[in-house]
């Protein structure tokens, strides 16, 4: 009888998936490429570009400025880098799961490295020995052997690490937890974390780089004002864009600095890159697509009189401070979505690669003058869908371009892991970040159903940036958002016996009756005593479990910092779930079965 | 000499006792049927909910799931410990739609559940019984009316309704008003000798809008009542009296509880539409005396 149920519960769960996962929004053609990232060979003959829709790397020649060859690699390739000889290019592929090792004298991938969920970041040691790789959806670091592909550690890190990076003495890996404001430093011999770096209002913390005497590390992010009502856009009082340095040699020390301008944002800064000489920084600032050039020796002199804890915050806050001592520059990337830059030292160059225009622009390292247009592929028109996928990252349709869609809801659609307090539901009720990923089927729209729909909501999305919603804007992010890209689930089918009980349970326990297949949903309002007095309501939307993992911390206020926690700590009434009575085992079950939905 | 004949001495007192005995009869006549009249006027009310918590209490729900479901007894080897309460959120996890209820009422378990359940929620003591040879279509239909007035499961409420009625609750008003304001609470003293429902048709003959709604939670009692002596008789002599809430209803309370009522109106619908007694009891209780 137990298999009986087993069977019928996996057979259950694998007509929920096949329902969820039958197809992706992204139109089949034309084929995109967006360029994600890019690196510049150490002999400077030759740049990489990795496509993460077209599963490919684009081999172009500096000098001639063009694509010489295409190498095919893993789905959805994130990031890439060269081992220290300069033969190996490891590419980082994250839906499937693994590192592909391109070897570059032959043009092709030769072997691949197993990776945690949804490797991003890839860090060759200096010695060549050792590749760390961030994995975003397993939050760890993995620690590999490269001559044998043997797995040495996985490294528990924080929310979401996307990009890592080795101190100069290799003595330890940095590794930048895009979601969880904070930077977890491991001693790379032992693979013990040393220290988790707070970063205050620092959010999505994307690519750094260290200093060659490895004292400081830059890190591009927003910062999120997320203590504030969403009331004022204009001064970044919502986000405001720049970088963070880092002292190595002080625990707890880290200076943050915008690249905004009073009237003008710096929206979503993303790919960073340090002169080899460390006195040039250059940072790409995708939601208005442009790059920042930073003189690195005024930013430490600056940095350096800024000391006490309120100095640190008034810094944060200054949005005129880095464009008024002229200590960065912003210059226009040359084509749309600048999520990744390198530098060709020899020729004294920037390489840009411009995520919906499919193109590298080369600029000059020092004017930042335009001095070449690559095309990665034959143009084509953009797509609907794919004009909406750039105006949800796109901050010119924003108010003085502070931010974009993304700002809050990542590229992918899903959540920046903060409460905010919107307007459209009184004040003082932060709420979570809702993923934009299930909202196409699943109205009503946010927590407290203040929206009728996604439509509805992405109007009010619209507003929320500071215009009148525009009709054309709104069928494009419809298109995108309502056919949206759903990332597979590296975890499914891992445990299948774990996973079939914890289907069983989820029945069981009475988590399908408000979260039934195949959305996860009821699509009503439930009260389970999760409403606070400041709420004004008892009652929230029910959430579609679809990629319930990718969207902590959980519950309408992101009250539960884990899956367990939703049962244990915060289910007092036995209402979310019966889950009072579970065994450790059981519990274990369910979640490992929730986070394959 | 006197003249006159004898009968003509007989018949004054023979029409005279006729009348007297005519209106005499009539008299009591009256009498009783006034009288019947003020029992029937004083009748309980009697609504689908109130029927359905009389099934409950013959069925012996009460004795595992508490008076009004409020909350179980122990039951010692199911996964919580306790038969579960009927409030909202606990039935939420056990059915999925009111069928489910009456799955559980009358096989013990829904079918959904029948294969999972056992070996996944433990086997307590005290396991649900099934009912279907036991109760009726129509006590079942009443009882779900009353599953519904203590559980609120399944029930459209747009939002502010749906906070009135979360104020009423944290107010206590349904300690006396009965789950979901189904009524029926005894009170000696006074005009029926229970406390009103909100949805039923007696409603409407002591709330006659909503400014006088709102004079009975913040004051107690709306002044047209207040004035006629007959209803005041009523209101001085009952019980348990209508506590005045206006120092405890923020004015947010105070349009969330209307909005409340007035959903709850709605729904009640015909039932609660006021009947012919409505005018009946206008002679006793006149609307000019209102404010």
């Amino acid at each position: 009888m137990k298999r009986l149920v087993l069977f019928l519960a996996a057979g259950c769960a694998s007509w929920a998936f096949g329902l969820t996962n039958g197809s992706t929004g992204r139109p089949a053609s034309p084929v995109d490429l967006s360029p994600q990232a890019i690196c510049v060979a150490p002999d400077g003959q030759r740049a990489y570009v990795v496509n993460a829709t077209a599963n490919s790397v684009s081999v172009v020649d500096v000098r001639a400025r063009r694509v010489v060859g295409t190498i095919p690699v893993g789905e959805r390739p994130y990031h890439a880098a060269f081992s220290p000889d300069a033969r190996s290019l490891y590419v980082s592929c994250a839906w499937a799961g693994k590192v592909d090792v391109i070897d570059v004298a032959q043009s092709r991938v030769v072997r691949s490295l197993p990776a945690g969920a949804e490797p991003n970041g890839v860090v060759p040691s200096r010695d060549g020995t050792r590749l760390y790789v961030a994995n975003a959806l397993s939050d760890d670091l993995s620690i590999i052997d490269v001559a044998s592909g043997r797995l040495l550690a996985d490294v528990p890190v924080g929310n979401q690490p996307r990009f890592a990076t080795e101190t100069p003495d290799g003595k330890r890996v940095i590794v930048a937890n895009n979601l969880g404001r904070s930077l977890t430093l491991i001693e790379a011999a032992s693979a013990q974390v040393l220290e988790t770096r707070d970063l205050g209002r620092c959010s999505m913390l994307r690519q750094n780089a260290c200093t060659s005497d490895g004292r400081w590390l830059f890190l591009a992010n927003l910062v999120s004002h997320d203590e504030a009502p969403t009331l004022q856009i204009e001064r970044g009082w919502i986000h405001s864009n720049g970088f963070t340095i880092v002292d190595l040699s002080r625990p707890g020390h880290r200076v943050t600095m915008l690249l905004d301008h009073l009237l003008r944002g710096a929206a979503n800064p993303t790919g960073l890159v340090l002169s080899a000489d460390n006195r040039r920084l250059y940072i790409s600032l995708a939601g208005v697509h442009e790059i920042a050039f930073v003189d690195v020796d005024a930013a430490l002199a600056l940095a350096a009189e800024t000391v006490t804890p309120d100095q640190v915050r008034r810094l944060q806050e200054n949005v005129e401070i880095l464009e008024a001592r002229g200590i960065a520059k912003r210059h226009e990337a040359g084509g749309l979505g600048p999520r990744s830059l390198a530098l060709s030292e020899a020729t004294g160059e920037v390489w840009v690669a411009n995520y919906f225009s499919d193109t590298v622009t080369v600029l000059d390292a020092i004017t930042g003058e335009l001095r070449a247009t690559i095309p990665l592929g034959p143009s084509h028109e953009r797509s609907l869908w794919r004009q909406g996928e750039l105006l949800s990252t796109d901050a010119r349709m924003c108010y003085q371009n502070w931010f974009s869609c993304v700002s809050c809801h990542q590229e992918d659609g899903t959540v920046d892991g903060l409460n905010w307090d919107l307007a459209n539901d009184g004040l003082g009720n932060p709420k979570s970040a809702k993923d934009l990923i299930n909202g196409h089927d699943t109205a009503p729209a946010m927590w407290g159903a203040v929206r009728a729909d996604l439509n509805d909501g992405v109007a009010g999305g619209q507003r929320f940036e500071g215009y009148v919603a525009d009709a054309d804007r709104q069928r494009a992010l419809m298109t995108y958002f309502g056919n949206p890209e759903y990332a597979p689930n590296p975890l499914r089918g891992r445990h299948p016996e774990a996973e079939a009980r914890g289907a069983a349970l989820f029945v069981a326990t009475g988590c399908s009756i408000c979260h039934p297949a195949p959305l996860f949903t009821d699509k009503k309002l439930h009260d389970l005593g999760f409403g606070t007095k400041a709420d004004y309501r008892s009652r929230f939307d029910t959430p579609s479990l679809r990629s319930v993992l990718r969207n902590g911390p959980w519950l309408h206020d992101g009250r539960a910092k884990s899956l367990h926690a939703v049962f244990t700590e915060h289910n007092p009434q036995d209402v979310h779930g019966r889950t009072k009575g579970l065994t450790k085992q059981e519990l274990d079950d369910l979640i490992t079965y929730l986070k394959t939905l | 000499m006197p003249r006159g004949n004898p009968t003509d001495q007989t018949r004054p007192s023979r029409w005279r006792g006729l009348v007297v005995g005519v209106v005499g009869a009539g008299l009591i006549l009256c009498l009783v049927g006034g009288g019947l009249y003020l029992l029937w006027l004083r009748r309980a009310e009697s609504t689908p909910a109130l029927r359905g918590q009389a099934v409950a209490l013959k069925q012996g729900c009460f004795a595992c799931h508490g008076a009004d479901g409020r909350g179980g007894v122990a039951d010692p080897g199911s996964r919580n410990g306790f038969v579960p309460g009927w409030d909202g959120p606990t039935v939420a996890t056990l059915a999925a739609n009111e069928d489910e209820i009456r799955e559980w009422i009358l096989d013990g378990q829904p079918a959904r559940l029948r294969q999972v359940a056992s070996a996944h929620t433990g086997t307590g003591l005290v396991p649900m019984p099934a009912y279907r040879d036991r109760i009726s279509a129509r006590e079942l239909a009443d009882f779900m009316s009353y599953f519904r007035a203590v559980s609120a499961f399944g029930v459209e409420m747009p939002e502010p309704a749906y906070e009135g009625r979360k104020v009423a609750d944290r107010l206590g008003c349904f300690g006396c008003h009965g789950p979901g304001g189904i009524g029926g609470s005894p009170n000696p003293g006074s005009f029926k000798g229970t406390v009103p429902a909100w949805d039923g048709a007696d409603f409407t003959e002591l709330v006659r809008s909503d400014a006088e709604l709102m004079e009975w939670i913040l004051e107690g009692h709306p002044q047209r009542l207040w004035k006629n002596p007959a209803a005041r008789l009523f209101l001085e002599r009952q019980i348990v009296g209508m506590p005045a809430y206006r120092r405890h209803l923020s004015a947010d309370d105070q349009a969330r509880l209307l909005a409340y009522f007035q959903w709850l109106r709605n729904q009640t619908g015909a039932q609660a539409k006021s009947d012919d007694s409505h005018h009946i009891m206008g002679l006793l209780l006149p609307s000019e005396v209102a404010p």
